[in-house]
């Protein structure tokens, strides 16, 4: 889809709708929509939409970030407690690596 | 044009496939081949022994004669590991724990030499098996001098070399471009070594195998680790469907033993001598009473394999007696007539044959006194010439603990050449070699003089067992022997030869008619997957010794039964090539401890033995030429550059490819 061929109108729907998708455990999907449709909130020439358009990328971009922090953290705190916390670590693996 | 350069392409594709493929990475390394490492074994709470890391580990070698020598480089201020490279005459308790606690080794290669002779050498357990032990059997530290550095995680990989040729080749190396200015390494290349013995399985028993079952969200279900075991052998002196409702006479001798090094399992005081004493006093015996008389005793000969981790074999058997499946559940004769199983209390006296030298005093081991005991250590002695000394109390680790442990008034005793402390200096270690037991081979089929000399281990394990077979008959029979039959010294010979130093000996040809490699087998009981053929040859060997001849010629096809199975074997070890059918009452039952089969089993419990193997893809030793860190960093530095200045060009490229490259058709594609 190339957003320069798109009504105004469509992209707001667009950035909208990424970012009610977004709230079904899908950080990545805020991610691509505060990258996407950054140039549409931020750089172009005012347009009626884009004070909307301006909030859905702030929101999914906040949202996108806090998942990443979440994400990070936890990712920290399991590979380094993995050993330490035996069957529930091994349960909670889709591959466990060898000789630790 | 094009057909030269594909002409040109092939004849080089030519002239290169006929020098060396081998890839250039590969050429950077030397391999070295006579190995053996140290790898990780696990118990029901703690993981022992080695692991490399996954790519292998390396460091730099440094090559010492004395372990003194290593603080040279313990003391060097700089970022590099070492791989220090010593003689097994220094591989000490207190070496290794003194490289462990320092942060520049990596790894230890141990070499051989002989330029020393080694006193002792263990690395078991003081006390062997020390918590599968009755109370009180560890008030003795039984093997002397053992390190107990068998039982500890070694954070480092720790290599064997056995072949003189590789060690001169890390020595020559490590002179070349080591063994100097030790201040400027890190600025010059040096010689290292890459050791590889990346192990699957951590922590211990019960977690390496639930992560190799299929529970959760495991996709990638990969084998960690496998139990220790293989099989036992149990052999009958009398048919057991003649002799139902009598007791037995248990005489044991165990099959394994164990070293730090994988395949370097020599085992000859333990368990060799006295797994040969027990074949030779069984084939007495067989010869001393030929058929079952009215006897009130019928006897029992057992081998028991995995003892030497935590009694693997001996545990297995008293749990299979205690549900009355010993030695096959409910199994039936020919005549459909039931055969009842052997239970503990039909256990009449238990005699096992620990590890016997040439020594002037036997001891007779036992926990308490019994008059079955009594009886028989009066025989022994008659028989033996006041060799043996009883020795109350505390009996030394061995098979009879599992018995006791269930049944405490099991009436058993342990013959032994040992009192408190064991005989052997070189307890389960790459040591435990012929030599170390004093045993010099008599080749009778070169030599002329078939005479073994008097003195020997064979002639000494040949009286004991006439002593023992004699004692053993008299208990049976309660009667005094009046025969002359006596240990075949030249068998005894010819046994010792086959399990320490030719697997391709006479009695192993005449029991499976086939070639075997000539070389020994190494006795590490190992995974319980893989079968040892040597347990099968040692229970074909006694079944030829406590067997029946049917017939001459071949057997009949199809005669086996649960019972007794039926055996085409040479007629002696001095007439190879005749062929006899013989009808034995020998079979083997599993090794493998129950801990794995009972479901939901308490690991940390400690009944039963809970040891594992980790799985490992390969062991490997390479060494090669470390360059200098400026080197490295140069290197990496030039292959950024170019990779950076690639993209750059590329990059140009494609931007001015309408001014480099004219195009002939000026339309633009469309979409």
């Amino acid at each position: 889809m190339d957003l320069e061929k798109m009504s105004n109108e469509n992209k707001l729907d667009l950035c909208k709708w990424y970012f009610k998708v977004g709230f079904v455990f899908l950080p990545f999907i805020w991610a691509v929509n505060a990258i996407w449709f950054f140039n549409e909130a931020f750089r172009k020439p005012a347009y009626d939409e884009q004070k909307q358009i301006r909030k859905y990328v702030i929101f999914s971009g906040i949202g996108a970030i806090l998942w990443g922090l979440v994400l990070t953290a936890w990712i920290i705190t399991f590979q380094v407690n993995r050993v330490a916390w035996g069957q529930f670590a091994d349960d909670l693996s889709f591959i466990i690596p060898l000789g630790s | 044009m094009r057909f030269y350069v594909n002409f040109i392409l092939l004849v080089a594709l030519i002239v290169n496939s006929q020098s060396n493929a081998q890839r250039t990475k590969d050429k950077m390394y030397q391999p070295l081949n006579g190995i053996a490492s140290c790898f990780r074994r696990m118990n029901g709470t703690h993981q022992t022994g080695c692991s490399s890391a996954k790519e292998g580990t390396t460091g730099v070698v440094h090559y010492v004669k004395k372990s003194s020598e290593l603080d040279l480089i313990l003391s060097l201020d700089n970022n590099l590991q070492y791989i220090p490279a010593i003689p097994v005459n220094e591989f000490t308790k207190e070496v290794v724990q003194k490289l462990l606690t320092s942060s520049k080794i990596s790894g230890l290669v141990v070499y051989e030499t002989n330029e020393t002779t080694i006193k002792h050498f263990s690395h078991e357990d003081s006390c062997p098996n020390r918590y599968s032990n009755l109370d009180g059997t560890c008030t003795k530290s039984w093997n002397e001098y053992g390190t107990g550095l068998l039982l500890e995680d070694l954070s480092i990989p720790i290599f064997y070399l056995n072949l003189s040729e590789d060690v001169k080749m890390i020595k020559d190396c490590f002179i070349k471009f080591n063994n100097f200015s030790y201040e400027t390494h890190q600025d010059r290349s040096l010689c290292a070594l890459e050791l590889s013995s990346f192990m699957f399985a951590a922590i211990n028993t019960p977690t390496c195998i639930r992560r190799g079952s299929n529970a959760n969200f495991n996709f990638n279900t990969v084998k960690f680790c496998d139990a220790l075991g293989d099989q036992n052998v149990w052999a009958t002196l009398f048919p057991i469907a003649q002799t139902n409702s009598l007791k037995y006479v248990v005489v044991s001798a165990r099959m394994d033993s164990s070293s730090m090094f994988s395949d370097l399992v020599p085992g000859a005081a333990s368990p060799v001598s006295g797994l040969v004493t027990l074949l030779s006093t069984a084939q007495v015996l067989k010869r001393m009473v030929p058929k079952y008389e009215d006897y009130d005793y019928n006897v029992i000969f057992v081998l028991f394999n995995g003892e030497s981790y935590d009694y693997i074999g001996s545990q297995r058997i008293v749990y299979d007696m205690s549900l009355d499946r010993y030695p096959v559940h409910g199994f039936t004769t020919s005549n459909n007539e039931t055969v009842s199983n052997i239970n503990l209390k039909d256990i009449a006296l238990y005699i096992e044959i620990s590890q016997i030298s040439q020594v002037d005093q036997m001891y007779i081991h036992y926990k308490k006194d019994s008059e079955e005991i009594t009886r028989m250590f009066n025989l022994l002695d008659k028989n033996n010439a006041d060799r043996f000394k009883k020795s109350s109390g505390n009996i030394p680790p061995a098979s009879l603990q599992s018995f006791l442990n269930e049944d405490p008034e099991i009436p058993g005793i342990v013959l032994a050449d040992h009192g408190d402390t064991y005989k052997s200096q070189y307890y389960h270690s790459i040591y435990d070699n012929a030599a170390n037991l004093q045993f010099n081979y008599v080749n009778t089929s070169e030599n002329s003089i078939k005479v073994v000399p008097e003195d020997s281990i064979q002639e000494y394990v040949a009286k004991i067992s006439t002593g023992l077979a004699k004692s053993i008959f008299e208990f049976v029979t309660k009667e005094q022997y009046n025969g002359s039959e006596k240990a075949d010294v030249l068998l005894v010979n010819e046994l010792f030869h086959c399990y320490l130093e030719n697997a391709n000996c006479t009695v192993h040809q005449a029991v499976q008619r086939r070639q075997f490699r000539q070389a020994p087998f190494n006795l590490y009981v190992s995974v319980a997957v893989v079968p040892n053929i040597v347990t099968s040859l040692i229970g074909l060997t006694l079944a030829w010794f406590t067997a029946d001849k049917v017939k001459t010629g071949p057997c009949d096809p199809d005669l086996n039964t649960d019972i007794y199975r039926y055996f085409n074997m040479s007629e002696s070890i001095s007439n190879l090539n005749s062929t006899q059918c013989f009808k034995a009452s020998m079979n083997f039952t599993e090794a493998k401890s129950p801990a794995f089969d009972i479901e939901d089993y308490a690991w940390d419990s400690g009944k039963y033995s809970t040891w594992s193997e980790s799985v490992w893809h390969d062991f490997s030793m390479r060494m090669f030429l470390k360059p200098s860190k400026s080197h490295e960093i140069m290197t990496i530095s030039i292959g950024t550059t170019v990779f950076v200045a690639a993209i750059a060009i590329i990059l140009f490229i494609k931007r001015k490819s309408e001014v480099l490259f004219e195009s002939g058709d000026t339309t633009p594609t469309n979409c």
